[in-house]
């Protein structure tokens, strides 16, 4: 009998052996190693070793690291009442393989990549969505970092082709820019100041700026250029026998005006994507160094010893991103590793993760090269990587009562004491609200569906020849004509209503001019694709991808996690006050105070979904009867920890005397009455007992609110 | 240990100041007496030799970088200026582009500084170099002007937070290494006033009171285990948020208040109402506020978009200026418009220009500036600076100057590095 217990525990760790993962064994030497140079480090710098966490608030930590939001009432009292000796690590490995890890990683990416849903790169086809869609699926089939960071370099198509694109449409008429913030990401290298100048205080000289940019300055992020050729030739062959001055003619005639339009807008959906041209940089006019000459060529070099080798066949930009991603690059592998060991411990071993000099040395630099090691044995798998981390020893440790600054060095004998990210409240309080709030997801089919339009209205136009082309185009401007004609009237009266300031008739005509563009794209979606073609999947986000979902049902429509709202939130958004990041760039999101994010925690209208009678803090608040019963529901869901003896008086200190009453009179019903009466006398009998009841609750509603407005709430500890 | 410091400094700058209008019997600070100044910090903390007149700020900030030659440097007639025309006004000397009618009628009352000058040529670098003086790093962020300015001079509205930012995303400085009790209060939208400042339904005064009360029973241990800054902070803001619930001034954030006609004066726009809500504010004795208006950023079609970006700033900083002098408010409120950088001379394929922090504008009025005056020209074709430079620096000690905040006064961060107000920067005592 007890075999049977026995053996699905010792074989879960070996199916886990597959892939990057490591097996019990090994996780449990890397693990050591670690322990091991952090224990030696102790001992050298004499560093005071904080006491353990105890089960409750290390459930907490790892939640927020892992799950990125505090455990459900049920997860919490299932942890703490589970006996087992290595039910750590059980949770650890639990979390890492849940969608809620997902979640908290996206969120991770999406600040690393300044991921925008409206993005302005590709805006009219709402390539940002794409963009983002992309970002998740690879988080969750947990790509490994470096073939992410390869894939995002190299990118090359449409954003429905391959989401990845989106990496430089965010960047779309800007390469430079593009470079600095690729070194800076997956480098953690500062080079925008040698976009004009040599670096001020790091060794970058202009020139190395610009040899290292031309590895992508090809990179073009308007598409359609061939079928438009297709076209182009079409028309030449068409007016071969004109005479040149003819040919102009017919070219600035209405009708050619009309067909040129006619092949722009038919071309739209296939405006943006990117492709890797052979473009070559020259440097700036005003070039002021001795090591080039302004308006010169300049030739592609690396900023560090390790060599590109272009192998034959491959691309000026695949031997970049190579070399990028290479674990004999000097930087890549060190900064992710870093970079990861931060997301754990609130601290890099290097700080700030993102400008790494020459000189630059680690907190405990043995430390780091172990972690690179170890980077590398997983392949660069980040989860992996991760679930290593969360059971090293140090993890388990309580935050130190001391914030080490930034230009002492910290010896990480416990994660430091953190306020949670906007995007851990925020999470935290939907999973009070909400059952199942990991699940609750955007309609993934309204992305499917217009990642499939796309295709197929790119398909249909490849598939035309020149002459269809040409054909359908002239047919395009005779169908829009009227609508045209329309359209530039209303242009018309904009101008003048803009001159005359009439600002109602400016917006209003703003608005007929956006109806009356959507008309025209269905002319022409339509006629490329038949009149069952829905065109609004290749505009704007493809209809509402918020849709209804019975597990749901009377449960607010807001309340989702950061990672399925729009990302970043709109401006005044919970998570905005909180210091989302506004993705302008990269690492941007804060932990400040301010007043504001007081007003929401007092007054918020969050509390609505927390306090709606049926989220899983109010269900399980009505579970409980006796008052001491609700108050540690309350701690347990909240603070995620038990109330002390102390605390448990200050609450029931709190209520009234009849919340602390537990039974309610019930009346008896007089026999006397007659049947039709008594029903309604029980009704109302049932209607006073439940505003008893909610008037009761609505005491321990207070309690709610004060916990949820204790700096223990939003602090880690 | 290094507070006592300060505050040492505080308390002799401060004898000084006593004592000069005890012994002397005249008063350095003209609106010493005005009863609603129960603040902390009564502003007493100024230079002798200068009687400022400024006593808080409007900081119109147009991010994006507005192009200088569009706008209050125009050049028509020579192929950089492009097709923008250059108009007359009411001051002598002072001509701007057309895209500034409206202002146009104010001149006599403004200061143009056409001498700007900056190396930041990136927005993130720019914009935080005009709000700082100082250069971006990634180890220390360095305060803005208006946590600077209650720092240095306190707050005069006890209630109010003592700087406010409308519009201004989340890359503003704020109060940077400076403590949060001196961190702006950011709005987002001016017509929805301030958010979550009514008590949650049901919940009474005294619930209220009780339910903080508990609270902070709950947390004193662990805020006795972690006397941290960034978990006091929050103490710090949960302080401030209760005295701006109760405040009599609240009403201040609630544009209703103010008439129809008067709304639409500055223009129904966020921007337009945002300069109101500064009105309201400064009113009230908020010492700094500012308010953004973006889109600057004009690398296509610079001839159609500046127009547009034009009259919303037109409207609202005539109406601005026009309602601040009715009111008698001029003298004493610094209006200020400023900008990361500039832009191209050269107009580019796409008909727009692109950053160029070599050349640029910015602008003062009120507050005791000379108006209509233009400080600083730049060449035929705007390209340099060849006459009264400034750095931004400059400018903002120039700010500071008529404010009468000691520039030279040296704040500590706490990893103990010395900073001032506005670094090395000059005040332009001739704009006074």
């Amino acid at each position: 009998m007890k075999l049977f217990v026995i053996l699905p525990i010792v074989f879960v760790p070996l199916l886990f052996a597959a892939g990057n993962k490591l097996s019990k064994k090994e996780t449990e030497s890397e693990v050591a190693a670690i322990n091991g140079i952090l224990e030696s480090t102790y001992k050298q710098e004499n560093v005071k070793i904080p006491a353990k966490l105890d089960d409750a608030l290390f459930a907490r930590r790892l939640y927020l690291k892992a799950a990125g939001r505090i455990p459900t009432h049920e997860e919490l009292t299932s942890y703490l009442s589970n006996s087992s000796k290595n039910k750590k690590d059980q949770l650890v490995n639990q979390l890492v393989e849940s969608s809620a890890f997902d979640s908290q990683m996206f969120n991770w990416w999406a600040d690393l990549l300044r991921l925008q849903t409206r993005m302005r790169g590709g805006n009219q086809i709402g390539a940002g969505q794409l963009y983002v869609h992309w970002v998740k699926e690879q988080v969750k089939k947990n790509v490994p970092f470096d073939e992410m960071a390869f894939n995002l370099i190299t990118a090359e198509g449409y954003p429905w082709e391959n989401g990845a694109v989106g990496y430089y449409l965010r960047d779309a008429g800007m390469p430079l820019d593009n470079m600095s913030n690729t070194t800076q990401i997956f480098l953690g290298t500062q080079m925008v100041c040698a976009q004009c100048h040599n670096h001020p205080f790091d060794r970058w000289t202009q020139m190395e700026y610009y040899q290292m940019a031309s590895y992508t300055y090809g990179i073009h992020s308007s598409k359609g250029g061939d079928i438009q050729n297709k076209i182009k030739k079409h028309f030449e062959k068409q007016t071969k026998g004109l005479s040149s001055k003819d040919r102009q003619k017919k070219v600035k005639s209405k009708e050619g005006e009309a067909l040129r339009r006619s092949v722009q807008e038919m071309l739209r959906p296939l405006r943006y994507g990117a492709t890797h041209t052979k473009r070559k940089l020259t440097l700036p006019h005003d070039y002021q160094y001795d090591d080039g000459k302004p308006k010169s060529l300049v030739s592609p070099s690396p900023i560090f010893d390790n060599p590109i080798t272009q192998k034959e066949g491959d691309s000026k930009v695949h031997a970049y991103g190579e070399w990028m991603t290479n674990p004999e690059n000097p930087r890549f592998t060190k900064v992710i590793a870093n970079r990861m060991w931060k997301k754990v411990f609130g601290r890099g071993l290097v700080e700030p993760v993102d400008d790494w000099r020459d000189d630059t040395i680690a907190s405990i630099p043995e430390l780091l090269e172990q972690l690179e090691k170890l980077m590398v044995r997983v392949d660069f798998d980040l989860k992996e990587f991760q679930r290593i981390l969360f059971q090293v020893k140090a993890f388990e440790n309580a935050a130190p009562v001391y914030v080490p600054n930034i230009e002492t060095p910290y010896f990480f004998e416990a994660p430091i004491l953190e306020r949670m990210s906007a995007e851990q409240i925020w999470d935290s309080l939907v999973a009070l609200s909400i059952p199942n709030s990991d699940e609750r997801k955007q309609n993934s089919k309204v992305i499917d569906l217009r990642l499939e339009r796309f295709q197929q209205y790119q398909d249909q136009i490849e598939s035309l020849d020149g002459e269809k082309l040409s054909r359908l185009a002239r047919k395009g401007a005779k169908a829009s004509k009227e609508i045209n004609d329309e359209m530039e009237k209303i242009q018309k009266q904009l101008r003048e209503a803009q001159e005359a300031d009439d600002r109602e008739a400016v917006a209003r005509l703003r608005r007929d001019y956006g109806q009356a563009r959507n008309q025209q794209r269905t002319v022409f979606a339509k006629l490329v694709m038949g009149p069952e073609f829905e065109v609004k999947s290749l505009y704007g986000n493809g209809g509402n991808i918020y849709t209804k979902n019975d597990q749901w049902k009377g449960y607010s429509s807001q309340v989702y996690r950061a990672s399925e709202l729009q990302t970043p939130a709109q401006p005044g958004h919970f998570l905005q006050e909180f210091g989302q990041s506004d993705r302008e760039i990269a690492d941007n999101a804060n932990k400040h105070a301010s007043v504001t994010q007081a007003l929401t925690l007092l007054n918020g209208t969050f509390y609505g979904a927390v306090f709606n009678k049926e989220s899983p803090l109010m269900k399980k608040l009505s579970e409980a009867i006796e008052p001491k019963e609700k108050i540690k529901v309350l701690f347990l869901s909240i603070l995620n920890r038990e109330p002390t003896p102390e605390e448990m008086k200050m609450c029931i200190g709190e209520l009234s005397e009849s919340a602390i009453k537990t039974t309610a009179n019930i009346p008896e019903i007089p026999d006397h009455l007659s049947k039709e009466k008594k029903k309604a006398y029980k009704k109302q009998i049932e209607k006073k007992l439940a505003w008893e009841k909610f008037n009761r609750n609505r005491e321990y509603f207070a309690i709610a609110w004060s916990l949820i407005n204790t700096r223990q709430f939003s602090f880690v500890q | 240990m290094n507070s006592s410091l300060f505050s040492d400094e505080l308390n002799r700058r401060r004898f000084v100041s006593l004592a000069a209008k005890s012994f002397l019997g005249v008063s350095i600070l003209p609106w010493a007496s005005h009863s609603s100044l129960n603040g902390a910090g009564l502003g007493l903390n100024r230079p002798l030799n200068y009687a400022p007149k400024a006593k808080n700020v409007i900081y119109l900030y147009m991010s994006g970088g507005m192009t200088h030659l569009d706008t209050f440097d125009p050049k028509t007639g020579t192929e950089t200026g492009g097709p923008t025309q250059t108009i007359k006004t009411n001051a002598d000397g002072v001509q701007l582009a057309e895209n500034l009618p409206l202002l146009a009628n104010h001149a006599n009352k403004i200061a143009v500084v056409r001498g700007m000058t900056s190396t930041k040529g990136a927005h993130q670098q720019g914009n935080y170099f005009m709000h700082t003086s100082y250069a971006q790093r990634s180890t220390i962020v360095h305060p803005s002007m208006g946590a600077w300015m209650t720092r240095l001079d306190g707050r005069f509205n006890p209630t109010l937070p003592g700087a406010v930012v409308v519009g201004g995303g989340s890359r503003h400085p704020l109060s940077g290494f400076l403590s949060t009790s001196h961190q702006p209060l950011a709005v987002g939208n001016p017509n929805e006033g301030l958010k979550n400042v009514k008590r949650l339904w049901g919940m009474t005064e005294e619930k209220f009171e009780q339910g903080l009360d508990l609270s902070q029973r709950l947390d004193g241990s662990f805020i006795q285990k972690y006397n941290l800054e960034k978990v006091n902070a929050y103490s710090d803001m949960y302080d401030d948020a209760v005295r701006l619930m109760k405040s009599k001034d609240l009403q201040a954030f609630d544009l209703k208040d103010e008439s129809e006609s008067t709304r639409k004066s500055y223009g129904s726009d966020n921007f337009g109402q945002g300069v109101l809500l500064a009105r309201r504010l400064v009113e009230r004795q908020v010492r700094f506020v500012e308010v953004q208006l973006g889109g600057w950023d004009t690398h296509q079609n610079n001839f159609s978009r500046v127009p547009e970006r034009c009259s919303i700033l037109d409207q609202a900083l005539s109406a601005l200026l026009d309602d601040l002098s009715k009111r008698g408010l001029l003298e004493e409120t610094l209006v200020v418009l400023a900008t990361e950088f500039g832009r191209t001379p050269n107009i580019n394929v796409n008909d727009g220009r692109d950053h160029y922090p070599k050349a640029f504008s910015c602008m003062l009025a009120g507050g005791g500036i000379r108006g209509g005056q233009v400080w600083g020209k730049t060449d035929e074709e705007g390209r340099e600076v060849i006459e009264n430079k400034v750095e931004i620096p400059d400018f903002n000690a120039t700010i500071a100057y008529t404010l009468g905040l000691p520039l030279d006064e040296i704040i500590y961060s706490p990893t103990r590095r010395p900073f001032t107000l506005s670094d090395k920067g000059q005040p332009l005592t001739q704009l006074i």
